[in-house]
């Protein structure tokens, strides 16, 4: 089949837009976790320590 | 041996009676490829060139119905357990089950795909074969669902993950199957096509019960 | 108790992997940004006049982090199933999600470099390809497993066989399928074209060090966000127990 456009500049640069959403957005989602999961083990540790045994 | 046996017969009884087994699948099966009409065209031609891999497809995805009764009410009350404590072995377990079920379901719907062939315009002398696929592929689709089955037993709404993760499985059957239906409409030679679906299948049997049973041994525990 | 060890045994992993997550994902971040750059800014020239050839910057090394990723979960699979190592089962399920973008991005920009090249933006009979496609489901429902199961215990067992029986399928779906198309005489989609010049294989590896150096942080950092939120579960529940 022959191709369709000889134009390809769109087409690359779709290419490279799709690679860098899709690294970026899981790399800006395993921040988001990582944060997330430092302030609920800290609020754990804090009130671990301070609360001690009581209600 | 005796032991296995009475297992395979006790599953075999449920299966069968157990909310009227087979219904369900095979009211499925023809219901879904009765659409295909609808879906391709009345005309002869567009049935006969899609007939065939849908019909595979509505095997298929009838066979995927059972999967998630196969294990689930045994794990609630506890027969799991006792079974694996009885020193039968869960991938004996597994067989049984699986085995025990297509026979109550799978063959019913082997028996009814010949029917639908007909229906969706294909040619009434290859029944025999259509019946014969249908057989070995149903086998397949059991089997390989047994494993998704095994997975997602003790989840409630395990069916959505039991097809995720059993279709990638099935991928193989559904190309050997189809191509096997395909080249009967088409009056080519389909015996190739023919083994490797039967190989499909009893690569299913051999090994499903093994992933079977390490994943209900995870379950009881 | 499965707890317990599980408290005592990721202390060392903790306090060792806090550098090398991050200084990997940065490396990572660097090493494809610069591949990119390259790649993308070259004239077409360069490469015998083929302007599509500098997709193959983003798309190759998806391709080959999305092998890696998966071949990484079934070792970190199988060691959690024969040695029920807690450290395996977080590697893991850390990994999933990372090697399921990685194959997102192959199909993606897979599909626009089979238009430009075949005008169809997908071809069923290339065996790579469909195999590829069946292998981004199995990490959706390795991922969908983690999340389904009811304790984390039965889930890490279950995603691990799930992994392995993975791993023996897509062989022979890519089996059958080239069996397919022989059949029905499919072209293949992905020609290896001869990428041998000097100036292809620099960003080229760029990159693909740099998807390398990212996976390897990211999943770090996965990691360690899994053991902080593990910590924080048990922690909540001893103080429950003790009220």
């Amino acid at each position: 089949m022959t191709p369709i456009d000889t134009n390809y500049d769109g087409y690359v640069i779709w290419a490279y837009a799709m690679g860098a959403a899709g690294l970026l957005g899981v790399l800006a989602w395993t921040v988001n976790r990582l944060a997330n999961a430092k302030r609920k083990l800290d609020e754990a540790e804090r009130e671990d320590a301070g609360g001690g045994g009581g209600p | 041996m005796s032991a296995s046996f009475s297992v395979f017969a006790r599953e075999l009884k449920l299966a069968w009676s157990g909310g009227g087994g087979a219904a369900l699948p095979v009211g499925f099966f023809a219901a879904s490829a009765s659409m295909t009409p609808f879906a391709v065209g009345a005309e002869t031609a567009a049935l006969q060139t899609a007939g065939p891999g849908v019909m595979w497809i509505a095997l298929a995805l009838s066979s995927l119905l059972p999967m998630e009764r196969l294990f689930q009410a045994d794990l609630e009350d506890g027969t799991l357990d006792a079974y694996a404590g009885s020193g039968v072995g869960m991938e004996g377990i597994a067989l049984a089950k699986t085995l025990a079920h297509w026979i109550a379901t799978g063959i019913p719907l082997a028996v009814l795909s010949p029917v639908l062939w007909i229906m969706l315009q294909g040619a009434p002398e290859q029944s025999g074969l259509i019946f014969a696929a249908s057989l070995v592929g149903s086998l397949a689709f059991f089997f390989f669902g047994s494993i998704g089955a095994a997975l997602a037993a003790g989840m409630r709404r395990g069916g959505l993950l039991i097809a995720l993760v059993t279709l990638p499985l099935y991928v193989p059957t559904m190309i050997f199957g189809a191509a096997t239906l395909d080249a009967a409409a088409n009056g080519a030679d389909w015996a190739g096509a023919l083994m490797l679906t039967a190989s499909a299948s009893l690569f299913g049997i051999a090994t499903a019960p093994f992933g079977a049973a390490m994943a209900l041994r995870t379950a009881i525990d | 108790m499965a707890v317990m060890s599980f408290f005592h045994n990721p202390h060392r992993f903790m306090a060792g992997s806090k550098w090398p997550a991050w200084g990997f994902t940065l490396l990572g971040v660097v090493l494809i940004v610069v591949g990119f750059g390259i790649g993308f800014f070259r004239t077409p020239e360069d490469f015998q006049q083929d302007e599509r050839a500098r997709m193959m910057f983003v798309h190759v090394p998806a391709m080959w982090l999305c092998m890696f990723s998966y071949a990484f979960m079934v070792g970190a699979s199988f060691i959690s199933f024969v040695w029920r190592h807690a450290l395996a089962d977080v590697a893991a399920k850390s990994a999933a999600p990372i090697g399921a973008v990685f194959t997102a991005i192959g199909l993606m920009t897979g599909s626009i470099w089979g238009y430009t090249t075949w005008g169809t933006w997908w071809e069923w009979g290339d065996a790579r390809l469909v195999s590829v496609l069946i292998l981004f489901f199995i990490f959706l429902g390795y991922i969908a497993v983690w999340q389904a199961m009811e304790t984390p215990q039965k889930a890490a067992r279950a995603a691990a066989i799930l992994c392995l029986v993975g791993a023996v399928n897509i062989p022979i779906i890519h089996f059958s399928v080239e069996w397919f198309a022989s059949l029905h005489q499919q072209s293949t989609f992905m020609t290896t074209d001869n990428k041998t010049t000097a100036e292809f294989k620099i960003p080229m590896y760029l990159a693909a060090l740099g998807y390398l150096a990212l996976f390897g942080g990211l999943t770090l950092l996965n990691m360690r966000a899994e053991i902080m939120k593990t910590r924080a579960d048990i922690l909540l529940q001893r103080r429950q127990a003790a009220d």
